[in-house]
């Protein structure tokens, strides 16, 4: 298994967890796993990114068109960070993308274009409705994950990453993450038509 | 077999458990960014396993430095560790203990910032231990980190001499799947042996010393050609056109680019994990096989400069690589894959990805700067201080109240402590002048006693007069929430003894000294300009305000005590709709007049004005209305009332909160109207004091 993969988000939108999720899904699986995050100063509301490479890796920063997978928790650091997604020379099978955004239409034509004719592969889900429906606004980042892992190329299966937030999300919201879970998955199944 | 536990672990973590592993007996830090998780991760270690060592937050990097190798004269094993720029500040005690030795292991950690992301500088702290001449480690990663803390300690104690050890930020917060060692055991008890020649050395000794330093790093370069274990060759090849010598980050990100490329059989790779001093034997034989050599290394060219033929060296001596700005893997890829190209080594093309790049940028996105948290009293300090004296200056220090900035109430940061010795040297060379004008130094608590207080005795004595705020939350709050002396906690958790401020300045020989509290915002302004009046009187002197008041974030309960939900007024009865003032469409009737009958001439609305909308003419006062806002402030300002204005009532677009106060709860939303975040408002109630056209209200 060799992934490099790019979450985005704001502070306080929980990329960390997400982040702590798939390094306790990868260390149950017996892979390495090498990775950094960048925060400005701030405590709050600034731009997040973190950088994970799973397998055969040395250094821990993902390069701009490296990216197998990216989570973007938020639609403005999504655009910033879309960069980073693999570019593919036949158009086919280049980077995953799942962005958490009210409208699934907020990029424009020639961003749409470029993504179509490079192969990168965009899904965008309202995570937050989502979280919001169910009663946790902060559980937007769960609700990302269950929405990606229902597609056939995201590397994680459901059912062991369901076992990693069972381990690693605090006990008080163990519950209703796992549901927010399970529902956005099966959104995840509708919405792209698998 | 024992299966060992294995963990994810952040870099500053995996450069814990080696010390720990190495069975370190003494460890001490300052805070800073990134290396303040080693020592939260050391006593992490330490309770798990009921270990007895010693742990201390030190007052600074000196004094951290100084009790850590002291430690070392007894025989123990001893540990520091700090940021890049923490070694300047214990610059003079690193020289000297290179020439003195130690007798335990001594291990320096210094975390550099390469970017920068949090630090003044961008320094290579592998020049620092050129500079000193004392071995420097280079770890690739997290897991090198760990493996080479063992090592380091041996090599100390072999010649009995410092080593450092030098993360940079992408080694140091880094995560990375880490293997745990069994720890040492070492059995040293304290035993201090009077030796005046070797730890009181004269000058005259220290010639000879200096000799010995000499021979020790000679000794040590040559020890380092046969460490395989640190310095390596991949893929060696007999002859090859294109070679690398990597160390630190530079290797990780060379062997990652190489796989990428599929270039990995290709090109060798000599790996340095010692820089400084240079295995020279090994480095020779390498570039004698290469036709061309790439250096990668972060950030200054330190193995560049030490290899004496440079006819064959490519990096950033020749600016094929960057001299400033941390190494990124993009910049990798494309140094390497030119250097193939010119070389005729095959090398898949690569895709720009600056279509996309350029394509986002056009779309003029946000880039969000830090600010100061919703309900920081910092804030409420920088507000209060800009609001008495919006003509003073104000020099300021390092820590979160640097983004005091943001509220024009900060002028300087430039090292530790020098908000008091730049408001001293500033105060002395307009008093030169015959002029004084009011001067406002801003320090956080904790970084007034790393270093505040040499300048506070200095300016004391020499006679300067201004006024020191000292801004105290009680806890290192940018670092991530440490302890300081005030809290009287240790370390490791233990109650400590608890320092007091006051006692402090006293001391220094401040006589004029008021505790404040910045959340009563009017009595702020009210106590600077007391404070102000005092530095005036011919008998007056240096004046301290130590505003008070804990971190919002580490005390949260604080907000629970007395909640204030505010909100703000959009359409006031009758008008509705309003117009904002910059759209020219407001009424002349809500406009600021000047009248000279009652006017004092005392230029507070030409100090006040934040958009400097009002000049003086002769003795009376023009308001230029092209430039006004309509804040209101001019008029609720001046003493006489000598400019009127109606309250609105409402917000009217002028933007005045967003600038003096810049808090993240308050937003613009419509027309420029400013609305509150309601998911980051944490009820604090201080922007009430803020609107001079009173359009926040506190919601009963």
């Amino acid at each position: 298994m060799n992934i490099q993969m790019i979450i985005s988000g704001v502070g306080g939108q929980g990329v960390l967890l997400v982040t702590r999720i798939i390094s306790d899904y990868v260390l149950r699986e017996g892979h390495s796993l090498i990775g950094s995050e960048d925060h400005g100063m701030s405590q709050r509301g600034g731009s997040v990114i973190t950088y994970l490479k799973i397998g055969d890796f040395n250094s821990p920063l993902v390069k701009r068109g490296g990216a197998d997978i990216l989570l973007s928790l938020e639609r403005n650091e999504a655009l910033k960070t879309l960069h980073y997604l693999r570019p593919s020379k036949n158009g086919q099978n280049g980077g995953l993308g799942f962005i958490n955004a009210p409208d699934p239409n907020y990029m424009n034509e020639p961003i749409r274009h470029y993504l179509r004719d490079n192969g990168i592969e965009i899904h965008i889900f309202s995570a937050d409705r989502i979280a919001m429906e169910m009663g946790s606004v902060q559980s937007t980042n769960i609700a990302l994950i269950g929405f990606a892992s229902a597609h056939p190329r995201f590397p994680f299966s459901h059912e062991k990453l369901r076992g990693s937030i069972d381990r690693v999300t605090p006990p008080k919201f163990k519950e209703l993450s796992l549901k927010i879970f399970d529902r956005s998955l099966s959104e995840g199944q509708k919405l792209m038509n698998l | 077999m024992s299966h060992k536990e294995e963990k994810v672990l952040l870099g500053n973590e995996a450069i814990a458990r080696g010390i720990i592993e190495s069975g370190c007996h003494f460890f001490a830090a300052y805070p800073g960014t990134p290396s303040s998780e080693i020592l939260p991760a050391i006593v992490r270690f330490k309770k798990e396993n009921h270990l007895d060592t010693y742990v201390e937050w030190s007052i600074n990097e000196k004094v951290a430095f100084e009790n850590a190798l002291v430690a070392t004269y007894t025989g123990k094993r001893a540990a520091v560790a700090m940021k890049q720029v923490g070694l300047n500040v214990a610059m003079d005690p690193l020289m000297s203990s290179a020439y003195i030795g130690t007798v335990g292991g001594f291990l320096i950690v210094s975390c550099d910032d390469p970017g920068p992301f949090s630090s003044q500088t961008e320094q290579d702290s592998r020049f620092m231990a050129m500079f000193a001449k004392v071995p420097v480690f280079d770890p690739a990663n997290p897991k090198e980190a760990q493996m080479m803390i063992p090592l380091a300690f041996d090599l100390s104690e072999k010649y009995q001499i410092p080593v450092i050890l030098r993360p940079v930020l992408r080694v140091s917060h880094a995560q990375q799947t880490i293997t745990f060692n069994p720890i040492a055991k070492v059995e040293r008890k304290a035993h201090f042996e009077h030796n005046p020649q070797r730890w009181s050395a004269t000058p005259r000794f220290r010639y000879f010393l200096h000799k010995q330093l000499n021979q020790k790093i000679k000794n040590i370069a040559e020890s380092f050609n046969s460490m395989t274990a640190l310095n390596f060759i991949e893929n060696d090849k007999g002859k090859a056109n294109l070679g690398i010598i990597a160390s630190g980050i530079g290797y990780s990100m060379a062997r990652d680019v190489l796989l990428e490329l599929g270039l990995q059989g290709d090109i060798p790779i000599l790996k340095i994990g010692t820089p400084y001093p240079l295995p020279v034997e090994i480095v020779e034989a390498f570039i004698e096989k290469c036709d061309h050599i790439l250096i990668l290394e972060e950030t200054e060219p330190v193995i560049e400069l030490q290899i004496r033929d440079k006819s064959k060296l490519i990096g950033r001596l020749d600016g094929t690589l960057p001299n400033e700005g941390e190494m990124l893997p993009e910049t990798v890829t494309r140094v390497i894959s030119d250097l193939c190209t010119k070389f005729s080594i095959p090398v898949p093309p690569m895709i720009s990805t600056a279509p996309l790049e350029k394509m986002v940028a056009d779309l003029g996105l946000s880039v969000r700067r830090p600010t100061l948290c919703s309900g920081c009293p910092h804030r409420a300090s920088f507000y209060a201080l800009k609001k008495a004296f919006p003509n003073g200056i104000f020099p300021s220090d390092i820590g979160c109240y640097t983004l005091g900035m943001n509220l024009e109430s900060v002028d300087t940061c430039h090292d530790m402590g020098a908000a008091v010795t730049f408001a001293s040297g500033l105060y002395q060379a307009y008093h030169q002048d015959g002029k004084d004008i009011p001067i406002i130094a801003t320090i956080g608590d904790s970084t007034f006693y790393h270093s505040g207080t040499p300048g506070l005795l200095n300016a004391v004595y020499n006679g300067s007069k201004f006024i020191l705020c000292i801004l105290d939350n009680s806890i290192v709050a940018m670092t991530g929430m440490q302890p300081t002396p005030e809290t009287g906690i240790t370390a490791d958790g233990h109650p400590g003894k608890s320092l007091s401020i006051e006692e402090l300045v006293k001391g220094c020989g401040v006589k004029y000294l008021k505790v404040v509290n910045p959340y009563d915002i009017k009595g702020m302004i009210r106590e600077t300009e007391k404070a102000y009046q005092y530095t005036l009187k011919p008998d007056g002197g240096m004046a301290v305000l130590i505003a008070r008041y804990p971190c919002i974030i580490n005390q949260k309960d604080q907000l629970k005590i007395k909640p204030i939900r505010v909100d703000i007024r959009h359409t006031p009865p009758p008008e509705k709709g309003l117009p904002p003032l910059k759209s020219k469409e407001m009424p002349s009737s809500l406009l600021p007049v000047y009248h000279e009958d009652t006017c004092c001439q005392c230029d507070t609305c030409v100090i006040q004005c934040p958009e400097e909308a009002i000049t003086r003419e002769g003795d009376r006062y023009i308001i230029d209305y092209s430039k006004c806002t309509g804040c209101r402030v001019c008029a609720q300002e001046c003493p006489t009332g000598a400019i009127e204005m109606p309250v609105i009532g409402a917000c009217i677009g002028c933007g005045y909160c967003l600038k003096r106060f810049e808090c993240p709860s308050l937003v613009k939303g419509e027309e420029g109207r400013v609305v509150i975040d309601r998911l980051t408002c944490v009820n604090c109630g201080l922007c009430l004091e803020v609107c001079a056209q009173e359009a926040i209200y506190q919601i009963e």
